[in-house]
Parts: structure tokens; sequence; C-alpha cells
């Protein structure tokens, strides 16, 4: 396509035809390309302007390119251009840098502030002088986008002239410049922050960084901003004091003694803003209110922790309140629906058996009502209700509640079926006789069937064999499954050899599950039984129901099954691999070094994984040259557990690879597993 | 779930991220990890379901098992429940109700069409998707109209449960009772009226799916409320592409309250409506303004 055709391309009205003619600049390169991608850049439509933006950071001639595009940002006039050829700049980063700083100073103030934002997005130091210079522009325009700029940038250089911005004449400046170091997260003493407390304008970011000074000084000017009547202002003093309570015990002190004594104007206002404001202000108040142990709040924090926002810091708070929360949350179940309505329950249930269990006084009173409220809820339409008041009444169960847990656990919800299985089956151990008669005629077969099967296993008897075996031939799959299950548990004889047929299901997860029943069984008298069926699938299953096999004969501990495990070590399925490596290292296999060293270069980081586990634990130290070459494993994962392996006492060379790797490594948990084996190594 | 007090397997930092990572990969959802907790909470039932004893083999279950797709499924759908009802954010849906209705009405009516395509993205178990159908009856404005309000979702799951139509107590919590007239009484709960489920149709999508969220065709109104929070940036702006591509010019985007545009896209308007906010399309293909480019 010559040059003429994608110009006329450009002027067609069809956005698409656009951008293909822009793609089309980019593919050949043309002379003239510039002026017209330049044009692309301010097209109407965004997509174009996007392809455009591709297209001219792919070109070659940087230096054209830049100017071309520093054009684009300082005409004026179309915003879509401008901002594209800012993104272009970004895009172009280091490569336009030096550029940049050479023609800034005869750009148009309008401009240039741009520009400094592109410098910003510059990883580099040397873009650092210009923007520190620009924060002592006359032009208060300037001064603020060259603190931005720096905010961006981050780095020692830049957190100084931020840090010199927190005195500035402008108030303006210094709220953008301690909004700045506080998203570097920059550290920002007490002494900095006190004097801009009273700074009406700088004030709320001022509040909002004082949780990371560490100081009991802070607490007393949060603790006041809480009556403030902006709630953008009562947030950040929220989050600050949380922020304060977890650096350390005599805070954590100092902030709950505060909380205890809050006024009834710093309640409300915490209270409002369980509802509005963002996410981290509403988990820090339902924090503090919480360490004040204030009941009006308590319907606010159960929606919070519905929808899973309470902060671990924050139920333990709710934990600390214990047993006197339990009666309000008792109120909020009558009072509420849905899942605030079994959240209530739930943590009420839970609060007062954790009282029980630390052996506190318990009123009476309270417990009739606690089990009055579960067994309401056990009846209640909604399944979320239903499911608390199941789990929750396994402390609180009376024989005469089996035959309600099994029609409940009828009603076709797996997890409820479960958690009226787990009841159950406590309650067999006070009153086994209640609850055969609640299952004795209630088929297996049907919703909640598969729950009731592992009650029955654990009641055991012929009658519950002969149910079983009935269920093994069940449509329902999962019923088959929970069969099986019941079956292996009981131990009885004759079982190994139907879980065995199982192993033929049509459905993996039976298969999967016979294989796993079949390796409990193998510490009982059906050990041969068990184990000659389990060596049949290893060839024949499927990866899912081989893997589960060949764990169950690692578990059994079945030496003669080692040549097909090492047969299997080698197989095409990753999990197959995963499972006979760990069976093998079970069985001690004496040639299992040579596998695994094989294993160490699988494709998948799994095998790859399990197999430096084993080699270390099999070989010991003699493992360490081939952990150090994990070390630079393409998957963090792996990278990380080689850390992790090299231990607290690596070798010199050991320690010299850490190192090494820890001057490489950009993903945090992998340095931080290194810094941690080298600090360990450190205080050995 | 229970929360107060740790029950079953926990649930190790890396192992976290592997399966976030995973999931991330499925579907776009993203968690941080100051979600690890919540992670765990939610996803600690999966695993006693599945049989299986820790988090590590939930994680080799979601790379291998044949059955990992639906998992995933079902672990996406864990992971981003948070309740439903009819008539949620109520300012809103009168913002709906009351300016953009009768706009989508005008406007359409004079462009010579006489069809409605509203679009629940993610739509759960249903609810929003009645809701919708509902006040698009009870307007007045579409006698005769192809009327049609396409909820779609991940979780095949809670698909089911929309289609059921069959709803308990909590799910009318904040339903005026001006409506009820449009639910049946079964023994099981309240049924949405056959008359309102005849414009409702139901859809499994994989919001980073472009190519098969074709099969929504044009629309004029993407609900899409409480559901882009759980994105990373570059799925957002993946899932915002996709809508843009949705929607016919002049089509409104509607996000959840405490959710905005911003940092994601800039190829919708902002558009003042009396009581909300809400996003459109341009109603041309060309500029859509030279401030907001």
């Amino acid at each position: 396509m010559t040059i003429e055709s994608v110009r006329h391309a450009l002027r067609e009205a069809d956005p698409e035809r656009r951008r293909q003619a822009v793609i089309l600049l980019g593919e050949e390169s043309h002379e003239g390309a510039l002026p017209l991608l330049s044009e692309a850049l301010g097209d109407a439509d965004w997509r174009v302007r996007k392809e455009a933006v591709r297209v001219v950071t792919e070109l070659p001639n940087t230096r054209e390119v830049t100017r071309a595009l520093v054009d684009g940002v300082v005409q004026g006039d179309n915003v879509g251009k401008r901002n594209s050829a800012l993104e272009a700049l970004v895009k172009l980063g280091t490569a336009v840098a030096p550029i940049l700083l050479e023609e800034l100073p005869s750009i148009p103030a309008s401009a240039r502030k741009f520009l400094l934002g592109v410098l910003g997005e510059i990883p580099d130091d040397f873009v650092l002088p210009v923007l520190v210079e620009a924060c002592e522009d006359a032009d208060p325009n300037l001064v603020a986008a060259a603190i931005d700029a720096l905010a961006r940038h981050g780095g020692t250089q830049a957190e100084s002239a931020l840090r010199r911005r927190l005195s500035s004449p402008d108030p303006y400046q210094r709220m953008a410049a301690l909004d700045g170091l506080s998203h570097l997260g920059a550290f920002v003493a007490w002494e900095e922050l006190e004097p801009l407390l009273s700074d009406r304008l700088v004030r709320r970011v001022a509040l909002s960084t004082l949780g990371g000074t560490g100081r009991p000084e802070a607490v007393a000017p949060l603790t006041e901003a809480l009556t403030d009547r902006s709630s953008h202002v009562v947030g950040a003093a929220a989050v600050s004091l949380i922020q304060l309570l977890s650096t350390s015990e005599s805070l954590r002190v100092l902030v709950t003694d505060q909380a205890h004594a809050l006024s009834p104007a710093s309640r409300d206002a915490l209270r409002a803003l369980l509802h509005q404001g963002d996410a981290q202000a509403r988990v820090s108040a339902a924090h503090l209110l919480l360490l004040a142990q204030d009941e009006p709040s308590l319907q606010g924090v159960v929606g919070l922790a519905v929808n899973d926002v309470l902060s671990p810091g924050a139920l333990e708070a709710l934990r600390t309140w214990g047993l006197k929360a339990a009666r309000p949350l008792l109120s909020l179940f009558r009072t509420t629906e849905g899942q605030e309505r079994a959240m209530s329950l739930e943590l009420a249930a839970d609060l007062t058996a954790d009282a029980r269990a630390r052996q506190q006084t318990v009123d009476r009173s309270l417990e009739a009502d606690l089990r009055r409220a579960l067994l309401e809820g056990l009846s209640d339409l909604e399944t979320s209700v239903a499911l608390a008041a199941a789990r929750s009444l396994v402390n609180w169960v009376e024989p005469e509640d089996a035959p309600t847990l099994v029609r409940v656990a009828r009603r076709g919800h797996e997890a409820l079926g479960r958690a009226c299985a787990e009841t159950l089956i406590a309650l067999c151990a006070i009153a086994p006789d209640v609850v055969r008669v609640a299952i004795e005629n209630v088929a297996f077969e049907g919703e909640g069937g598969a729950a009731l099967a592992s009650v029955a296993a654990r009641l055991g008897g012929p009658r519950v064999s002969e149910r079983l075996h009935a269920a093994m031939s069940a449509d329902d799959p999962g019923m088959r499954r929970a069969a099986l299950e019941a079956l292996s548990e009981m131990r009885e004889h004759g079982s190994a050899e139907l879980i065995g047929y199982a192993l033929a299901d049509e459905h993996i997860d039976v298969q999967a599950a016979a294989a796993r029943a079949l390796g409990a069984l193998s510490d009982s008298d059906e050990r041969e039984l068990a184990t000659n069926a389990l060596r049949l699938v290893l060839d024949s299953g499927t990866p899912a129901v081989q893997a589960a096999a060949v764990r169950a004969l690692g578990e059994a501990g079945d030496e003669a099954s080692i040549p097909s495990l090492r047969r299997l070590a080698a197989s095409d399925a990753p999990e197959v691999v995963v499972a006979a490596i760990d069976a093998l290292r079970r069985l001690a296999d004496p040639d299992l070094a040579t596998l695994l060293i094989r294993a160490i270069g699988h494709a998948d980081e799994e095998v790859v994984k399990q197999a430096l586990i084993a080699l270390f634990e099999t070989i010991g130290e003699e493992a360490v040259p081939h952990v150090v070459a994990a070390l630079d494993h393409v998957a963090w994962d792996v990278r990380a557990l080689a850390a992790r392996l090299l231990g607290p006492s690596p070798t010199s060379a050991a320690r010299d690879a850490l190192v090494g790797r820890l001057a490489r490594e950009r993903n945090d948990l992998v340095r931080s597993v290194i810094a941690e084996v080298l600090g360990d190594a450190e205080s050995a | 779930m229970p929360i107060l007090f740790d029950r079953g397997p926990k649930l190790q930092l890396e192992e976290f991220r592997l399966i976030r990572d995973f999931i991330n990969d499925f579907c776009g959802i993203f968690f941080a990890d100051d979600a690890l907790y919540v992670v765990e909470r939610r996803l600690r039932e999966r695993i006693t379901a599945l049989g299986l004893l820790s988090f590590a083999q939930y994680y080799q279950y979601l790379r291998y098992h044949p059955d990992a797709a639906a998992e995933v499924e079902r672990a996406v759908d864990e992971l981003t429940t948070n309740e439903t009802y009819f008539f949620r954010e109520e300012y809103q849906l009168r913002a709906f109700a009351e300016e953009i209705l009768p706009e989508l009405r005008s406007r359409l009516q004079q462009s010579g069409s006489r069809k409605l395509g509203i679009w629940s993205a993610g739509c759960s178990t249903g609810e929003e998707v009645y809701t919708l159908a509902i006040l698009v009856l009870e307007s007045g404005l579409f006698e005769d109209w192809d009327v049609r309000v396409l909820g779609s979702d991940i979780s095949k799951r809670v698909l089911h449960k929309a289609r059921r139509a069959i709803y308990g107590p909590s799910s009318f919590r904040t339903m005026p009772k001006r409506y009820e007239r449009y639910f049946l009484e079964t023994r099981e709960g309240l049924q949405v009226h056959p008359r309102i489920r005849a414009l409702s149709h139901f859809a499994h999508l994989n919001l980073l799916d472009r190519g098969r969220s074709a099969i929504v065709g044009k629309v004029d109104t993407i609900f899409c409320r409480n559901v882009l929070i759980y994105f990373d940036q570059a799925s957002r702006r993946r899932v915002l592409e996709n809508f843009h591509e949705r929607l016919n010019p002049g089509g409104y985007l509607l996000l959840g309250h405490s959710e905005s545009l911003l940092n994601a896209t800039t190829a919708f308007e902002l558009c003042h409506l009396t009581t909300d906010l809400v996003y459109r399309r341009s109603r041309t293909s060309g500029p859509i303004g030279r401030g907001n480019p």
C-alpha cells in the first residue's frame, strides 16, 4: 500500500479502516509515515489512537519520534492527541528521557507540566534533578506537576525533595507533597506531621500518615479527629489508629484503652462509617467499635462479616468481647434476614462455645435461648441460616434433635447435609440408639443420602452394612462414593472386594475415592486384596485415578509395587509423576535419586518441586547443587522452594547462590524467603 | 462459613498466590494478598466437599483434574458470592426507570427500532434480571416491543437458581410491596411470574471471553454492579472494551455505587442523571468530546 493510499484510508469514515491503515504504517516502512501517525494519534476514535500509540513506539528513529510526540503534547487543541502522545512517551521511557530533558526548557509551561509527568514514570535517577528543580519554579502548576511526578518516581532523592515541600508556604503543595510521601510509603516522622495537623487543608492527609509514625503522641489527635464533621477525616483517623494498634504491644494497649473510652459522638461517627466510605475505613471503624464493645454497631459489623470484610484483627477484638456479645447477637438473629441472620447466629454460638471451652460461667438462660434459636434456624427456609444452625448445634445437640437433623440433611444442599451429618455423628457419642432409629428407615438414595451414609458408618452394625452395600449401586455417583467411604471406615471384612469393584465405576471421582479407600484398608486383614486391586489400575486408569492408586500404595508401604511406580514416574501425566515420586519416597526406593535428578528437569513445576523435596530428603547435602540450580527456575514457586530447602545452614556455595539470586530476584515472595534463609544463616 | 475460630486446613501465602494466579488466568478475578484469609475461609468448604486434605491438593486438583474447569467456576462462585436481592440499590434503579428508559424509548423509536436489549453481566442468582424486567414492564413504555433482559454469569450453579426463579424471604427485603403481583406463591418460596420470565434469559459466560460474549448481541443498557471490583486492572480493561463493543451507540453502562471507570478506560462518557452517575457509549462513533478522549 502506498503512502498516498494510507493517507486516503486515514480519512475514511469507518474507524476500523482507519485503524487498519495505522497498522499498515507500522508493518511497512514508509517515508512520511511519522506525520500520518502523528495525525492518527489525534483521531476521533480511541481504537485508532490506541493503535497509533502502539505503532509509533515501535518506530526506530527515537529523536524524530520524540520530537513529533512532544509536538503532540504542546499543541493544546486536540486533547486526545495530547494524551496519546503522552502515553507513547511513557511507553518509550528511558529511550526518550535524555531528549525530553534537552527539549524541556524550550517548551511552554502549559505543556511542560505534562512532560514532567512523563519524567515521573521513567525509573532512571538522572531525571530527578529536573523534577527537583521544577519544585522551586514560580509557576504553581509546574510545582504541582513536579511533586506528583516525584511521588510516582520514588526513591531517596524524590523523598527528600518531597519532604522539603512539607514546609512550602503553598498549602496545596504541602498537601501534594505529604500525599506523595504517603503514596510512596515513606516514613514521615511525628515531628514533621504535628505542625500539619492544624492545617485545615492538609489535615486529612496528615492524619492518614500518622498511623505510620509508631508514636503514642499520635493517638490523642487521631482520637479527637473521630468527631470531625467530615467522614473522610474520621475515616483517615480510624485507619491510622488501627495501623498504630498493630505497631507494638504498648500501642495496642493504648489504642484499645482509647477505644473503650470513645465519646458518644465518636461512636456515632464510626457507626456511620460502617456504611459509607472506602473499604479500609469501614474495616477500621468496625475494628474500633469492636474494641469499644459497642452494641449498637453490631448489625453493621455483622454486615461486614457477611461480606468477609472484617480483618483478622477485628475478629480478634470480637473474640475478646466474647460472651458479652452473644446476647446482642442473638437479638440480631431475631431481627435480620438472610446471611446477616445466619452470621449473627453463628457468631453468638461460637462465642458461647468458646466461653464454655475456657470454662467461663455461661448463663443458663443464654444457653437455653441459644439452643432455641439454633433449632429455629435449623428449620429456616434460607439455606445459609440452616447451615449456620446445623454447624453450631453440635455443641448443644440433644437426642430429640435427631429426626430434625435427618430431615434437614435431606434438603438437598451438600454443605448443609454434611453439617447435619457432623452434628449427628457428635450425637452418636451420647445417644447412638436414637440416631440409629432416626436414620433406620431413611433411604440413602435421594437428597442428603450421601451425608447420612457417613453417620451410618459411625454407627456400624449388619443392617447398616447391608444398606451401604445396596447404596454402592445407587444411580448417584456422590452416593456411591459416600457409601464406599463409609464401608472403608467401618472396616468390615469383605468390603475390600466390593470397594475394588468401584475402581471400575463409570465416574472418575468414585474410582479415585475407591483407590483412597483401599489404601486406608491396607492395614487391615484385607491388605493383600486391597493392594492387588490398586495395582490393577496402575496401567489402566485415568491419570486422576492412577495418581490416587499410586499414593495409596505408597501410604500402604507396598514395596512390591516399586517397579511399577518407577515406570509411572516417567508418565506423561504430571499428577501421576508427582504421586509416584511421593510414593517412592515413602517406600524408600534405593534407586530413587537417579529418577529424581531426571525429574528435576520436568516441564511441569509441580513435578520439579516434588522431586526437589524428595531429593533433599533422600541424599541430603549431596542434593545442594541441584537445588542451587533450581534457584534459577522460571517458576517463582520452584525458586521459593529451592531457597527454603537450602535451609538455615546453607553451604558457602549455596549461600553465594542465594545472595546472587537475591540481587536478581523480582518476585517479592521469593525475595522474602531468601532474605529469611540468609538471615537465619547469619544468626546461626 | 465459620469465621471466628479456625477450623480446617490453613492456606499458606504461596498456595494462595498459586491458586489466585490460576483463577486470574481463567477469568480475570484477582485478590490481593490481604484477601488471603477470605480465600481461605471461602474455599475450605470446597476442599471438604472434594474429599481433599489441603490447599496444596486443591491447587493440584485445579491444575490436573478432568473436572477442573467446573471446579474453577465453583471456586469463583464461592469467592465472589455476595448477597443479591430484588431491587437492590434502589436509587440507581429509579434513575434507570425514570430517566434511562424514557430516553431509550424516545431515541430508539426515532431511529425506527422497537427492540430493547438489557444485559445484566454477572447476574448471580437472577434477582437483578427479574427486577429489570419488572421495571421495564411497569414503565408501560415498551408495550409490543421486543424486550430482552439477558443475565449472564460464570457460575452454572447460580444460573440454575436463576432459571428456577424461586426465592426465599431475604431476596425480597427491600422490594416495595406494589411489585408483589409479579410473584406466585409456591411451597418453596415465591416464584417469578411467567410474564416476567418471558422477558428474561440466561447465559453461561466468562466476561473475559470476548468471542463468546458476541452471543449477547448488541444491547442498550448493561448492568455490571459489584463485579468489576474483583478484576485486576488489565482484566477490567478487557471487560470494559467488551462492554463497549456490545453496547449500541448511546447505550448505558451502570456500575456499583463504589465503582468507577477511573484509570480503567476513557472510552465511555459520564452521564449525570438526577440520582446517579452512569456511563454511556457515545451516540456517534466519532469524538466523544475534546475534553474526554
